[in-house]
């Protein structure tokens, strides 16, 4: 199993993030999936690495509303 | 069954982001279309057998070649050829459940980076391989070893295969694998295309072997004639240019071949 970092049930749902034990020739990071959407986060350069998909835009419910 | 019957680079409308016209073959009318349409964006996903013969039977030869059959079930050897025939690419599953579910098949095949996703596959176990479909309808195929056992101890069960989460997961019972791993390693072009856009990654020959290294579950002791010190000194970037018959040794040891190491 790979990790799964336990989520509240409203949005274990729709979300999920996980650190896959075969994912060792990339960097280090961890996937964030929601729905056909996905961002892997780099866990040492500490940023998206979905950059890479520009098709693949951080959707606006994860950023902030400083509104 | 696992013979691949993709016939790649005939056309290459799947293989970019153009969109795809999906249609679900679920009456005759629309297996006698399926069977005549000139569309070479479309892809007809059928589901039953009964329909699949009934396009089969619509075919008008000599057919030319357009679209795309996604067949959800297993296809008689028999009418495999003429399917091959009358469309650009055909992919099925040994098992019903060897593609994604409904809707996700269908946003999969409709998203702009769907050759980086799986859409479904099937097992082997006589030949020990794992062949699966690509959102652009591609195939890739990873052996067993592709697969090995979590430092936990947990082992892929293959009877158990399923593509999840979007056709972002590999699942084989409780041992999951991201596809991006898989693509990773058994795809020059998804490797090059990765690391080429990624400033952030080390793209150095040294950090290449370390990955590659470190995948093979290998130290520096495992490289012998080659001292473990130099090999160090190879993945720190302490030697510019290495004696080609060093990366010879590295890249047969790596089991890859020698102007392949800079690409992991």
């Amino acid at each position: 199993m790979p990790y799964s970092l336990p989520l509240p049930k409203k949005l274990g749902t729709i979300w999920k993030i996980k650190i896959w034990d075969n994912e060792i020739l990339e960097e280090p990071h961890v996937t964030v999936l929601r729905k056909d959407t996905k961002w892997r986060y780099g866990l040492r350069r500490r940023d998206f690495m979905d950059a890479l998909f520009p098709t693949n835009p951080v959707a606006e419910e994860v950023e902030d509303d400083d509104n | 069954m696992t013979t691949d019957l993709l016939i790649d680079d005939e056309i290459q409308s799947a293989n970019g982001a153009e969109p795809l016209a999906l249609h679900c073959v679920e009456e005759n009318a629309q297996a006698a279309k399926a069977a005549r349409s000139d569309d070479p964006n479309a892809v007809w996903i059928v589901r039953t057998a009964k329909l699949a013969n009934r396009v089969v039977q619509n075919i008008s030869w000599p057919s030319r070649r357009a679209g795309f059959l996604v067949w959800i079930g297993n296809p008689r050897p028999a009418v495999l050829p003429a399917l091959e025939r009358r469309f650009v690419r055909v992919v099925f599953a040994a098992k019903s459940n060897g593609f994604l579910p409904k809707e996700e098949l269908k946003a999969v095949l409709k998203s702009p980076n769907r050759r980086d996703r799986f859409v479904g596959g099937m097992i082997d176990k006589e030949s020990q391989i794992v062949t699966l479909w690509r959102g652009d309808l591609t195939s890739c195929v990873a052996p067993f070893s592709a697969f090995p056992p979590t430092p936990s101890g947990n082992k892929p069960d293959w009877d158990r295969f399923k593509v999840t989460d979007y056709g972002n997961t590999l699942n084989f019972g409780d041992y999951e694998s991201a596809a991006d791993a898989v693509l990773y390693e058994y795809d020059a072009n998804f490797r090059r295309r990765l690391n080429k856009i990624s400033l952030d990654t080390d793209s150095t020959l040294g950090a290449s072997i370390r990955r590659l290294r470190k995948q093979r579950r290998l130290t520096r002791n495992d490289f012998s004639p080659l001292d473990p010190k130099t090999l160090g000194r190879i993945e720190r970037g302490e030697v510019v240019n290495p004696h080609a018959n060093t990366l010879d040794l590295i890249a047969n040891r790596l089991g890859v071949s020698a102007h392949e190491l800079d690409s992991f």
